[in-house]
């Protein structure tokens, strides 16, 4: 008796202090971070004051273009020397020093082909030489040796940015030629290919077909890139609504990403380098609201998080383009607004929290805090007859800044973080 | 006789400005229709499906014109074509050729509207006022018929 009373006045201890019950310790998890070149060079403010505004909200990870075509416009006397008089760094000596002076690390894409690499095409021909890739991306590798991670061209499937569109080219001309020249650089140096957007369209390749591709033409690379983009962002969601029969490969349908990488490319990691929702206002077509952009937002960090083989989930856009184009072609995937007002998107990307399961009145959530490095203090609110209430005491995330606790909330719980070093609560979550 | 002639003299100027009022819904919404049907055919697949009926045009209208991120980063072409393709199927090869519909504006499928010109709520907008005008006409008639039975004499 006295051991079921002792079990009892514990239980309701237990429950007194706030219901919560940490689960098993996550693993060291994905980085989570956004690409936005524009924003960057160009953005409002000076560049340390956005730089240090991508620090203060927890960005993990910047990926970053250097275009071939604009840095060599001219034909370099060395081209794998980055002090040749012809390159033309530009911005991103400043963008990525800035970066990695903060701690910061970058993921770089090398795109566009100079005229006088293609016989005098356009940027999105193919080189004629493939050497004359492999020298530039060897001098960027000198040129920037802190950066680790690298990907290989942009969206290759799609005839927007490779003329022809096909993996055999991409492999031969592109792909292997840059992985053997970077590595000989950068001997640490880690290579993405691939790096597909989730369609391929007219006169482009699908995903799938060319991941199979790329195998049968005996890729060279470290990670498999993508750009899992809904499809249907009205009814598609980081975990469901994929089509299911399609070659196409959104975000609800990473499994299949992960299926055919392991199937002809072996089992490389899987970096998804460009994703997000765009936002209706102002875009009527693509758009969700702000506040269903912010909550999957949350839910893809949930699914990248539980996906082991993901090393990055990157959110194309920090701030939404003006959209003054008569087609209203501008990308609206921002944490922020044209005007720069920040949209419910960025509190969640600050700090997410998505439900991870339920049974009843359990429901285990996993969040993030973002700032910062280490394990971070965080406290969770429910919402009950209208006010918010502490549930449970201060606790402390993992080394990732992520935890995973099961709380007594049923359904339609509301919920929130509270993270007292940055003295703000993330979004409401309603638990479904 | 002359009452009732003198009746529909009365009811002319109300037919008139029937008439009128229905010229002008017809008017704009046919001219904005054929400039924007594709525009609506897109708006209604960013719901989750196509569902409605368009003319043959709004669809290939839709597939030249959407915006770069609606075409590329979006399954609304597949959708779109595949959408197009039963909508060809359905009405025959014969009347699927533009000149049949032109770039005739949006039908609503559950209406059977088949092609009118205007979009559903203007449709239902003009019916309703059009039966409203019709009512009172036939209204008015019948309280002129009585007036002039009770004025006429008896044994005429």
């Amino acid at each position: 008796m006295t051991l079921i009373r002792c079990a009892t006045v514990a239980a309701v201890v237990a429950a007194f202090l706030g219901y919560v019950v940490p689960t098993a310790g996550a693993a060291a998890g994905a980085k989570y971070g956004i690409h936005d070149d524009a924003w960057l060079l160009n953005g409002p403010g000076k560049l340390s004051s956005r730089l240090n505004e991508l620090d203060r909200v927890g960005v993990d990870i910047v990926r970053f273009t250097l275009r071939w075509d604009d840095i060599a416009a001219r034909k370099p006397f060395d081209a794998r020397d980055p002090d040749d008089d012809a390159y033309r760094w530009g911005g991103a000596d400043a963008v990525l020093n800035g970066l990695n002076r903060r701690g910061i690390p970058s993921v770089l894409t090398l795109v566009g082909t100079p005229y006088w690499a293609n016989g005098g095409d356009g940027p999105t021909e193919a080189p004629t030489l493939a050497s004359s890739f492999a020298d530039f991306a060897y001098a960027a590798a000198l040129r920037y040796p802190f950066v680790r991670y690298w990907t290989i061209w942009n969206e290759p499937n799609q005839v927007r940015w490779l003329r022809p569109a096909s993996p055999t080219v991409y492999v031969t001309k592109l792909l292997n030629p840059a992985y053997a020249a970077i590595k000989q650089a950068s001997p640490g140096a880690r290579i993405g290919g691939g790096v597909t957007a989730p369609r391929g369209n007219l006169g482009g390749v699908s995903p799938l077909a060319w991941i199979e591709g790329m195998g049968k033409a005996g890729a060279k690379l470290d990670a498999y890139a993508h750009h899992p983009y809904p499809l249907q962002p009205q009814v598609e969601t980081p975990w469901s609504g994929g089509c299911k029969h399609c070659q196409t490969i959104s975000m609800a349908s990473l499994d299949r990403l992960v299926a055919a990488v392991r199937k002809w490319l072996g089992p490389k990691r899987i970096w998804l380098t460009e994703y997000g929702y765009q936002t209706d206002p102002p875009d009527t077509w693509l758009g969700i609201a702000p506040a269903l952009q912010a909550i999957y937002i949350a839910e893809a960090s949930l699914r990248v998080w539980r996906a082991p083989y993901v090393d990055m989930l990157i959110n194309f856009l920090y701030q939404d383009d003006i959209d003054d184009t008569p087609s209203r072609s501008g990308w609206q995937s921002g944490f922020k607004t044209a005007a720069g007002k920040p949209k419910p998107s960025l509190r969640a990307f600050m700090l997410p929290l998505a439900r991870a399961s339920r049974h009843g009145q359990q429901t285990t959530l996993w969040g993030q805090v973002r700032p910062r490095s280490g394990p971070q203090p965080y406290r969770l609110q429910e919402l009950r007859s209208g006010t918010w209430q502490w549930l449970g005491p201060d606790r402390m995330t993992e080394r990732d800044g992520s935890f995973r606790v099961t709380v007594k909330a049923g359904r339609n719980a509301r919920l929130r973080i509270w993270s007292p070093r940055d003295t703000m609560f993330g979004r409401t979550l309603q638990v479904r | 006789m002359t009452s009732i002639r003198q009746a529909f003299a009365y009811l002319r100027p109300v037919s008139a400005v029937l008439a009128l009022l229905a010229a002008f819904a017809i008017a704009p919404s046919t001219a904005s229709a054929k400039e924007e049907c594709w525009r609506t055919l897109v708006d209604d697949w960013s719901d989750g499906a196509i569902s409605n009926l368009y003319p043959i045009n709004c669809y290939r209208q839709a597939l030249a014109n959407m915006p770069e991120d609606v075409r590329l980063y979006s399954s609304a072409s597949d959708d779109i074509n595949r959408a197009l393709n039963g909508r060809v199927a359905t009405r025959g090869l014969a009347s699927s050729s533009s000149g049949s519909l032109g770039a005739a504006p949006v039908a609503a499928a559950t209406t059977g509207a088949g092609g009118s010109g205007m979009p559903f709520a203007l449709v239902g907008s003009l019916a309703v006022l059009l039966l409203f005008g019709a009512g009172a006409a036939y209204l008015i008639h019948r309280e002129w018929r009585g007036a002039a039975r009770l004025r006429a004499p008896k044994d005429s």
